[in-house]
């Protein structure tokens, strides 16, 4: 049998298997290819690049009868050609880089006798000019390739040998590698190999790719296509046979690959529009019109995007945007994230265009992101609601109780036991104060407890939250808001001796229970409302507080306004996640993807900060120094909206403006109108106050979403999870409230009474929800399989979830349990000791002192710490302080090692481990049961267990008895101290004093 | 048919479950191997896809690359004096251009002070200053079309280091330790061995950002105490340590009976235990002293002017080899020549030449080479004109870097600037696409790899990024 023969056998009994999945056949080669081409058929009158490399160079198909389509081929029975959209650039481009190529067809010939050579495959202009073409030449294939060795021609071309062109289905392929080296294999087998000398350096990147003819149209091929492919490298002998033996891609039959249409009428608004709203308008309809199409308006949909129609009315099987809601083809799936359509719904999308994609006048949807805005619960006015009844009403001790027990009820899902008074004592203390309670409040709320319950537990709330303690904790909490740090960060990281009275303004916002509205209002504006007011003015800190550059004047201008409009965006971003939950930061560079924020809201918002910056301001005949926000005078500075966030492109000028979505009757420049007083003095816009009165106008303005918001990150501090527990997104990617009436309904309570904080933690606190059990077996444990498979992640608050103590209340409670917390409160920072090893960094303005001595100075509440942003402490860094770079509504809460390594030999740890040891000695002597009793009761809040109490004596006394000997010289006082501080720095270390029952 | 990759808003997802609490719990520094722990007890049946952070957790295709080493030349060096001359820049020598520099006051065009010759098969150049790297050259990618946003340091760095220039971003190597873990539970999965001078911007270069703080860059010294917290208080022993992890082990325990479930506290348990043991482990590294006296002598450490960069680079070998991810190796001093480019440069290549040429014939010699992706480069590069007698301003529109190992082609060279080495003009590469590729190479998609905060999906590639593929095998 000859080798022809053989190599036909090879390929019929390929294409018998071709359409059995389970045929064994390798994977095509993929590395390199810039182009590829299947040639099944398609109604879009367009043969798609498949490569996935770079910009598709697609080709385009004429409607001429000669061109025949069949579900896997493409039949050319008369002269046509058929041209790429653009010119080849990109094939060009990435195959003169490397001076190599791989030209592969799978094609079976009209006949043998053709001649021209008939162009098959071809990169070039006329009969006289090319960069290659594979031909036919009769019976023999021509390879004409361009380098600097040949004519423009690509002469002296590459044949060959006689009788090698059949009209069967054939495997060709050409290779060149970068030195010269050509080949050309037929069915898997090297037939040709020859030397083309010189380089590809005068190939045009001008010409088109071209199948079935030259450009002129006068060297017509007939024939079917089945594939073509270009690599910019020479495959190898097995790649050639690889990719012979994977075959041809078998054909898509979309038909057989789709669900069913849908046996009924369809209507387009009931059945069909919702689907697109869910699933397509985020790149497809206003705003992105991604690919050129756009589904929200008819008569874009049914024109189609940048490359043809994606619905063919009366006939679904030939539908692109069914094909690709199918999934037919892998890699071209539509949406292309999140689930699938289901088939049901892509059912009825096939049934709507089999029934003529009947769109009626008058429903097109022109903005989509604001139809969904103005739809989503977040943007909503506050409902009245009255909390819902419930079955087990004697448990209800505040309504907040009759809205979760009610969903618990409807769940079947019982609360859980009251904490016990020791635990619930623990809990208040350290979520109202981040402190613990000291012995004595202990046995007095203990012996009260017995007496009256709920009568003890709200006077306890209340002296907690009125002690001072309340603002450092609770403060905290918004300073992480506020990005706040006491050093601008950047290069030189300069100290900012005066932020802290930004921090002061804070915790005594807290404490005096300042109305939250008048709290933002002053950050974004203090001194425009009150400009002699310290307070006030100090409350801007809030917009200064991010990381800043100071940059010389004589620096490159691009540098200077990059750094610029950087700061200014830390500051829109945090008033945006910080203050309303909406990532107005997204809508710098464009419209925001989800939410109706246009770049035009960012850039308003921005106006009202242009014309200011930071400044260390003097307020008051003592010539107080403030590092505050201040306008540069009473003229607004021009703003303009910057196309993709670029400063020097100017695309429109913007006015003061607000989130539109929120912007209803009153208009920004009305809100500018009111906030400029009447004799105003002229050293400031009264933008930022503007701004300020409509983030906190519950009816024409943010307020409602203002107070949802802050509501919801206390009920997150109180509960460790939000309602909505994407706290700093409300948008309409958020995630919906486990409770939306609880919600409105404490967000409309906290308005009402007048912004205060104090009583919605009054309410929390004191509820029956609040006091729950936290163990995961605190409801019947006969039932505990049952509720976890119901509610397993306790959304539902069947039980309180334990809570791990954040980084300063952990080293707060170590210095109280020591007795050397310096409760000193307000001022300026502190620097702590930092070792060496963590002050790696150079070119500081301000460098981090050595040598600090440990003093009562250094051990004031972590509040007080300075936060040097280049050098930040080291152990509270370990226990996931967050970085002040960014706002942060929600803290990580990681275990890892370093933090174990902190607590064994941080010498802090060691320092107040001997401090707590020493004042358990004083307070009860030497005997190690005595001290263990007391360690107990200082750090933990109760007495120790028999088997812990035993534990821990047998641990001290087995050290004392070891350190005596090693060192002869220390005093037995030293000894039992050391020995007793052995066992301190582990109670420090256990579970039970980081995790809060 | 929209491109799949133009969405950098991404997607939203719930931000709190049990997966993400335990991607929190794995894969950064001294993380503990809760998902194995959990798997056991079978509290992860609902997440089985969830594997333990020792093998990785996220792999989008098979990685060349297991770990990176990162040649970190801070202070910006020239192109156009190290590996990319420019005969038109020495034609025009003297000639004044219109050009804006960061500093102001540009002088005129100044060719290289340095020779240069061609290396290797692939005829790459380099300058006489650096004649042992110039032996690898045939192992290299070049890429000498790199561009950045910022003139000035600080931003520059983050950028490339964060890909984002400005602070508070996470960096590749927190990135990179977030999506595949550590190989190694008892060693950080990304080290940063700094120098005695600090790096300019400090740790912010190696934060973890928004990510938690677990996958941040520890910081390694080649002596003494080498990570915080490492030695022990002075009144306490190894063995007084021990008697109080067994007591905390045993009062823990008391608690964790009336709290099942709790995967937190089993977890802290074992990070007390993870503590302990990476005390020697860590400090076993810095101990030179299995070395052989060849070794140390091919990294420079006999020589006091390559000892301190050679002591980085050995360290560097035994971190990768002990299943270290993501290793930077910054320079000791900034190749920042305002005013001195000759002695700069030549004090520069002088104190890494050796280092570089013996870790990598090391890498080399201990078949590591086919499993790491070594990187050389700045952060910026340097102005074809001149500065004072003979400096260079910085240049952020041009710039070179080189890959060797893992997975890259070498003797290949990408991209170039225009003829006097001013700007990327053919074929410019971003420093998402430097990203991208590293990414690429250890086996991870820089368009799938996010992480959500503040309400968007973030990548260390923000928008942008593409693989450079032209320089892989």
């Amino acid at each position: 049998m000859s080798r022809r023969l053989l190599e036909m056998l090879a390929v019929y009994l390929w294409c018998l298997t071709q359409h059995s999945p389970a045929a064994d056949k390798p994977d095509r080669v993929t590395r390199n290819v810039v182009a590829l081409y299947t040639f099944e058929k398609t109604a879009e009158g367009v043969l798609r690049d498949r490569s996935g490399n770079a910009e598709p160079l697609n080709v385009s198909l004429p409607k001429a009868s000669g061109l025949r389509s069949r579900s896997d081929r493409l039949i050319v029975q008369t002269p046509i050609l058929l041209k790429s959209e653009q010119n080849a650039g990109k094939v060009v481009a990435a195959i003169k880089r490397s001076g190599a190529l791989t030209v592969e067809a799978w094609i079976k010939p009209g006949d043998a006798s053709q001649t021209g050579p008939a162009r098959i495959v071809s990169l070039s202009a006329d009969p006289g000019h090319r960069n290659f073409t594979i031909g036919q030449d009769g019976t023999r294939f021509d390879v004409r390739l361009r380098t600097t060795a040949t004519n423009e021609n690509g002469i002296p071309s590459l044949v060959t040998p006689e009788n090698s062109v059949h009209s069967e289905l054939t495997h060709f392929v050409f290779t060149r590698n970068n030195v010269g080296s050509a080949e050309v294999f037929l069915n898997g087998k090297i037939t040709l190999s020859a030397q083309i000398g010189g380089d590809l350096s005068g190939w045009s990147n001008e010409y088109p790719l071209l199948f079935a003819n030259e450009l002129t149209g006068d060297r017509p091929w007939r024939g079917e296509f089945h594939l073509a492919a270009l690599y910019d490298r020479a495959l190898t002998h097995e790649e050639v046979a690889q990719n012979f033996h994977a075959g041809i891609p078998a054909a898509i039959d979309y038909a057989a690959n789709l669900p069913p249409p849908a046996g009924r009428p369809v209507d387009f608004v009931q059945n069909i529009q919702p689907i697109f709203r869910q699933r397509c308008y985020e790149c497809h309809a206003q705003g992105n019109e991604e690919g050129g199409l756009n589904l929200g308006i008819k008569r874009s949909a049914i024109s189609g995007g940048n490359n043809g129609p994606v619905i063919t009315p009366g006939r679904s099987v030939d539908s692109r945007l069914i094909h690709v809601v199918a999934g037919v083809v892998p890699t071209e799936v539509m949406p292309p994230s999140g689930q699938r359509l289901s088939d049901e719904q892509i059912g009825l999308l096939r049934a709507w265009i089999d029934q003529g994609a009947t769109w009626p006048d008058g429903v097109d949807v022109l903005d989509p992101k604001m139809e969904q805005a103005r739809q989503h619960w977040a943007f909503q006015p506050l409902k009245n609601i009255s909390p819902p009844p419930v079955m087990n009403a004697k448990w209800v001790r505040t309504s907040i109780d009759q809205f979760i027990l009610s969903t618990l009820e409807q769940k079947r899902l019982g609360p859980s036991a009251p904490v016990s008074a020791g635990s619930l004592l623990r809990r208040l203390c350290f979520d109202v104060t981040g402190l613990p309670p000291t012995r004595e409040q202990a046995a007095t709320f203990r012996a009260a407890m017995e007496q009256d319950g709920i009568k003890t537990i709200a006077s306890q709330v209340q002296s907690l939250l009125d002690n001072p303690h309340y603002g450092e904790r609770w403060g905290r909490h918004w300073l992480d808001i506020a990005r706040y740090a006491d050093s601008d960060g950047q290069e030189s990281d300069r100290d900012r001796p005066e932020a802290y009275r930004f921090r002061d303004f804070v915790i005594r916002a807290f404490n005096q229970d300042m109305p939250f509205d008048q709290f933002v209002r002053w950050q974004l504006a203090g001194n425009e409302y009150e400009p002699d007011n310290l307070e006030a003015v100090a409350a801007t800190g809030f917009l200064t507080a991010g990381p800043f550059a100071e940059l010389p004047d004589n620096l490159l201008e691009d540098e200077r306004l990059r750094t610029r409009y950087n700061e200014l965006d830390d500051i829109v971003s945090t008033i945006g996640t910080g203050m309303l939950g909406l990532t107005l930061g997204c809508a710098r560079c464009h419209d925001h993807k989800y939410d109706a924020i246009p770049a035009r809201d960012y850039y308003g918002i921005l106006s009202a900060l242009h014309s200011g910056n930071r400044a260390e301001v003097t307020i008051g005949s003592a010539g107080t120094k403030v590092f505050a926000y201040r306008d540069f005078g009473a003229d607004r500075k021009p703003t303009w909206l910057f196309r993709r966030g670029d400063y020097y492109d100017h695309e429109q000028p913007v006015q003061l403006g607000f989130v539109s979505i929120m912007t209803r009757d009153k208009s920004p420049d009305e809100f500018w109108k009111t906030a400029r007083p009447e004799t105003a003095p002229a050293n400031t816009t009264y933008q930022r106050r503007a701004l300020a009165d409509w983030i906190t106008d519950v009816d024409q303005g943010a307020g409602a979403l203002l107070a949802r918001v802050i509501v919801n990150r206390v009920w997150q501090h109180h509960f460790g999870e939000g309602l909505v527990r994407t706290v700093t997104d409300f948008g309409v990617r958020s995630e919906p409230p486990s409770h939306p009436d609880l919600l409105d309904w404490l967000a409309n309570d906290f308005i009402q009474h007048g912004w205060k904080l104090k009583r919605l933690h009054q309410m929390v606190l004191t509820s029956a929800v609040y006091q729950q059990a936290s163990q995961r077996d605190a409801p019947l444990r006969e039932r505990l399989s049952e509720v976890s498979a119901i509610d397993p992640d306790n959304h539902l608050l069947w039980k309180m979830r334990p809570q791990r103590l954040e980084a300063e209340a952990l080293r707060d409670a170590m210095l109280a349990v020591s007795g050397t917390l310096n409760r000193q409160q307000y001022g300026p920072a502190f620097k702590p000791p930092i070792s060496s090893e963590a002050k790696v960094a150079r070119n500081l303005k301000d460098p981090y002192p050595d040598n600090i001595n440990d003093s009562p100075d250094v051990r004031r509440r972590s509040i007080y710490l300075f936060h040097k942003r280049v050098v930040p402490y080291p152990f509270l860094l370990a226990f996931d302080k967050p970085d002040a770079q960014q706002s942060c509504g929600r803290r990580d809460a990681t275990t890892v090692a370093p933090q174990a390594l902190a607590l064994l030999n941080d010498p802090f740890v060691r320092t107040v481990s001997i401090d707590f040891a020493a004042r358990i000695l004083k307070e009860v002597g030497n005997e190690p049961a005595d001290c263990v009793e007391h360690g107990y009761q200082l750090a933990l809040g109760r007495e120790p267990r028999d088997s812990e109490r035993k534990l821990a004596v047998t641990f001290i006394q087995n050290q004392i008895e070891k350190r005596a000997p090693r060192s002869p010289s220390a005093s037995a006082d030293d000894i039992r101290r050391q020995s007793l501080a052995d066992f301190c720095q582990m109670v420090f270390s256990l579970n039970e004093f980081l995790y809060i029952d | 048919m929209p491109t799949l990759n133009s969405s950098h808003c991404g997607r939203f997802e719930s931000i709190i479950n049990r997966r993400h609490f335990l991607q929190r719990a794995g894969g950064g520094f001294g993380s503990v191997a809760l998902l194995d722990l959990l798997s056991n007890q079978g509290l992860l049946a609902s997440d089985a896809s969830t594997t333990s952070p020792t093998a990785g957790r996220i792999v989008h295709f098979p990685a060349k690359a297991r770990s990176v080493i990162w040649l970190f030349m801070e202070g910006a060096p020239s192109a156009v004096d190290m590996f990319d001359p420019k005969p038109e820049l020495t034609k025009r020598d003297g000639q004044r251009i219109q050009i804006n520099v960061f500093n102001g006051n540009p002088g005129p065009l100044m060719k290289s002070p340095f020779q240069f010759k061609q290396h290797g098969h692939s005829g790459a150049w380099v300058c006489d200053r650096y004649p042992n790297v110039a032996r690898h050259v045939d192992d290299f990618a070049f890429i000498k079309s790199l561009y950045s946003e910022s003139n000035d340091h600080v931003p520059a760095l983050y950028q490339i280091n964060t890909g984002i220039a400005r602070p508070g971003f996470p960096s590749a190597g927190a990135w990179i330790t977030y999506a595949l873990g550590s190989e190694n539970q008892n060693l950080p999965g990304y080290v940063v061995l700094g120098n005695n001078q600090g790096i300019k911007g400090g740790p912010l270069n190696w934060h973890a950002g928004f990510l938690p703080s677990t996958y941040q860059g520890t910081l390694f010294r080649p002596d003494g105490n080498p990570i915080l917290n490492l030695n022990r208080p002075s009144d306490v022993t190894r063995e007084d340590q021990r008697q109080q992890l067994d007591l905390l082990a045993q009062l823990n325990d008391e608690h964790l009976k009336s709290r099942p479930g709790e995967p937190e506290l089993l977890g802290r348990i074992q990070s007390f235990e993870l503590a302990y043991r990476m005390q020697s482990e860590a400090i076993s590294l810095i101990d030179f002293s299995s070395e052989t006296q060849s070794t140390r002598q091919m990294y420079g450490l006999d020589q006091n002017e390559t000892k301190s960069y050679g002591s980085k680079c050995l360290l560097a070998r035994r971190l990768v080899e002990s299943g270290v991810r993501f290793v930077q190796v910054y320079s000791d001093g900034e190749w920042d020549a305002h005013s001195d480019l000759t002695a700069n440069h030549t004090g520069h290549c002088k104190a890494t030449d050796v280092p570089i040429d013996g870790l990598l014939t090391d890498l080399k010699r201990r078949g590591l080479m086919d499993s790491t992706l070594v990187i050389w480069g700045g952060e910026f590069g340097r102005m074809p004109v001149s500065q004072g007698k003979d400096g260079r301003d910085h240049n952020p529109n041009g710039f070179m870097a080189w890959m060797a190992g893992a997975g890259i082609k070498g003797g290949t060279s990408f991209g170039e600037t225009d003829e006097i080495g001013y700007k990327a003009v053919v074929d410019p590469v971003t420093v998402h696409d430097l990203h991208a590729t590293m990414l690429h190479l250890l086996g991870l998609d820089h368009k799938r790899l996010t992480y959500l905060h503040n309400g968007r999906q973030f990548r260390l590639t923000d928008v942008a990024g593409h693989v450079l593929s032209k320089i892989l095998t």
